[in-house]
């Protein structure tokens, strides 16, 4: 587990500025994969806000994400950026965005219809050994796709700086992720506050019984949380394994445990929680690493939240302790 | 008494939770246009019994029938486009394989998996056969309310943390016309003028009389044609209660047929047409509300005299 720790930190690490960056790049580096764990994090908070399941295998579902996004990299033949032309490579990071999202959403409906919701009026803790269950299912799904080594994910979108100051280097890597994750976070919180099915969701969360009692089907209700969980997952699969441009069977567990702990910390259940504990995780992870020492960020990041729990037992931004009746 | 059948009809529900059952051998009747009230004591099965009716609580035994008017048969009788048509195949494909092993087990997992499930997310799979008394025990939950009956429920379970308009909008969840829903919100708060000043606030931060007054409103905006309410006087102060009463009464003689439980006897039995007593999961009188009203027995035992 240490070891599996450490090989992350280090993959991280070969996309970190260089030496001599000044605050402001460890800043920008955080922010950047703080909206990665947010994304995933999103995932983890909207799928327990409905039926109060923390589920484990989200992680692993990012990896197989990321898994594919690579294969139809393999597939179209765009691997190697030099030798494709600009316009092929912009049409496979447009499939990968497309469908790894929806394979994902549609791997995660599935999940839910097989395994939790036969077990939907068990006690809560069988259906979470059963999530953890579903983890392992994935994570050897991925060690079989790909084998236990590191695999080198296509370096398709160039690392031209933007801005060109001395100072901080913004790549079109950088602006890809923010450009792709700031404006799905946004969809969401549209999709959330204003459409009808938003709606629901938010009022099944509230209260199931009286959601029932409007009309609310509750496995409509349920089905769009993991399509949408999904989806998000898939979306930073594809922009995960663009960024940082390596991936492996292992990922989701790291990344996911990074996701659920944003997920605790901005309040589980809470959506714009979610994002904040996302982006206090990154930055606070980066900086961490670049001020204290690498193998500190990681004891910074979770002494943070336990501190925060102590003093906030429901998060940053969470007040939902549902009334059980 | 009109020929006309009843609008609700329960003929000897059974209903509980677990190893204990709850309502035994239940039978009432609600007619069209009556406030109809049950009343009894704490743990008598009156809530099991508004659940039951609308399907939150599973029947065990017996019928629960209610009255679908013809407009409502109109709105989800026909299988539409794609969708209907799909459901169509499935259902009479589960049909056809009932009686095979595997196949028929396959064909109603995939039915209910694919076609309920993942057909739903995109639009209403919910289909009626026809108008006039359809048995309503065997409608799935979240169906029910498109039948035409809504229910103002026990602690009044308004969404805390949408606001009082998008609390209302979630009764109206089951609706189409837009317009016409943004028209009842206003109606509502014609009804309820506290709750306009409050439209944009939370629901958990109205206080209780207004919540309640909330939790009706909601219930009204699926426009049933049958109102349950349960305890709408818990906990409110007595000028509150008589509000909520004068609403009730106006809500009677707009045509609103209700079944209203009630632990506050003598505001019940003053409001309704007719009364039912319920103790430990079965009715012991039924009467006109006004005869109840003066029977000695239910004065000393629900009256305090």
């Amino acid at each position: 587990m240490v070891e599996l720790f450490a090989l992350s930190i280090n993959d991280v690490a070969t996309s970190s500025p260089a030496a001599g960056a000044g605050f402001g790049q460890y800043l920008l580096l955080g922010l950047v994969l703080g909206s990665l764990y947010a994304l995933i994090a999103l995932g983890y908070t909207m799928v327990y806000g409905i039926i109060e399941l923390i589920n484990f295998a989200h992680g692993d579902l990012f990896m197989l994400g990321s898994f594919l996004a690579l294969q139809l990299a393999v597939w179209t033949g765009v691997t190697v950026a030099a030798d494709s032309g600009t316009g092929s490579i912009i049409l496979t990071v447009l499939l990968m965005l497309v469908l790894t999202p929806l394979c994902c959403a549609a791997l995660n409906v599935a999940t839910d219809r097989v395994i939790y919701k036969p077990l939907r009026n068990s006690p809560k803790l069988t259906v979470i050994v059963s999530a953890i269950g579903v983890s392992f299912i994935f994570m050897n799904l991925g060690l079989f796709w790909r084998g236990a080594t590191q695999v080198k994910f296509p370096d398709l979108i160039p690392d031209i700086d933007l801005i060109g100051g001395a100072s901080l280097r913004f790549t079109l890597k950088d602006a890809m992720v923010i450009g792709v994750t700031v404006p799905v976070m946004l969809a969401l919180t549209v999709f959330v506050k204003f459409t009808s099915l938003g709606k629901a969701m938010r009022a099944t969360a509230q209260n199931p019984t009286a959601a029932q009692l409007m009309g609310i089907n509750a496995d409509r209700v349920i089905a769009a949380t993991f399509a949408i969980g999904g989806a998000l997952a898939g979306v930073a699969a594809v922009v995960y394994g663009l960024y940082i441009k390596s991936v492996e069977y292992q990922m989701g567990f790291q990344n996911g445990l990074y996701a659920f702990t944003a997920a605790v910390l901005g309040g589980i259940g809470n959506i714009p929680g979610a994002v904040l504990g996302g982006l206090v995780i990154g930055v606070v992870g980066e900086l961490g690493k670049a001020y204290v020492g690498a193998m500190w960020s990681e004891v910074i990041i979770f002494g943070i939240l336990i501190v925060i729990l102590i003093f906030r037992p429901t998060g940053l931004l969470g007040a939902r302790t549902r009334e059980k009746v | 008494m009109s020929t006309a059948p009843p609008l609700l009809e329960v003929r000897d529900l059974e209903a509980g939770y677990g190893p204990i059952n709850v309502l035994h051998k239940l039978s009432l009747v609600v007619n069209q246009g009556e406030i109809v009230t049950i009343i009894g004591a704490n743990g008598a099965g009156k809530t099991t019994l508004l659940n039951a009716i609308c399907g939150v609580v599973k029947a065990r035994a017996g019928e629960v029938v209610f009255n679908v008017s013809p407009e409502v048969h109109a709105r989800y009788g026909s299988t539409r486009g794609l969708v209907g048509s799909l459901v169509g195949v499935a259902s009479n494909l589960t049909r056809r394989t009932a009686g095979v092993p595997v196949v028929g087990a396959v064909t109603r997992w995939a039915t209910a998996g694919f076609v309920d499930g993942v057909l739903s997310v995109f639009a209403d799979t919910f289909r009626l056969a026809a108008s006039g008394p359809t048995a309503i025990h065997e409608v799935a939950p979240h169906n029910v309310v498109k039948l035409g009956l809504a229910q103002s429920p026990e602690g009044r379970k308004i969404f805390p943390r949408l606001t009082v308009r998008e609390n209302l909008e979630m009764g109206a969840f089951t609706r189409r016309d837009t317009f016409q829903v943004q028209a009842d919100i206003q109606k509502a708060y014609q009804m309820f003028p506290i709750l306009g000043k409050r439209q944009t606030q939370p629901g958990g931060l109205l206080s209780g009389g207004e919540q309640q007054m909330l939790a009706i409103a909601r219930a009204l905006m699926s426009r049933p044609k049958l109102l349950l309410l349960d305890e709408p006087s818990l906990g409110l102060a007595p000028q509150i209660v008589v509000q909520i009463f004068d609403v009730i009464r106006e809500l009677n003689k707009q045509g609103m047929s209700v079944l209203l439980v009630e632990q506050n006897a003598r505001m019940a039995l003053k409001v309704a047409h007719r009364g039912y007593v319920l103790e430990t999961g079965r009715i012991t009188f039924t009467d006109k509300a006004d005869v109840l009203l003066h029977d000695p027995r239910i004065r000393e035992a629900y009256l305090g005299e």
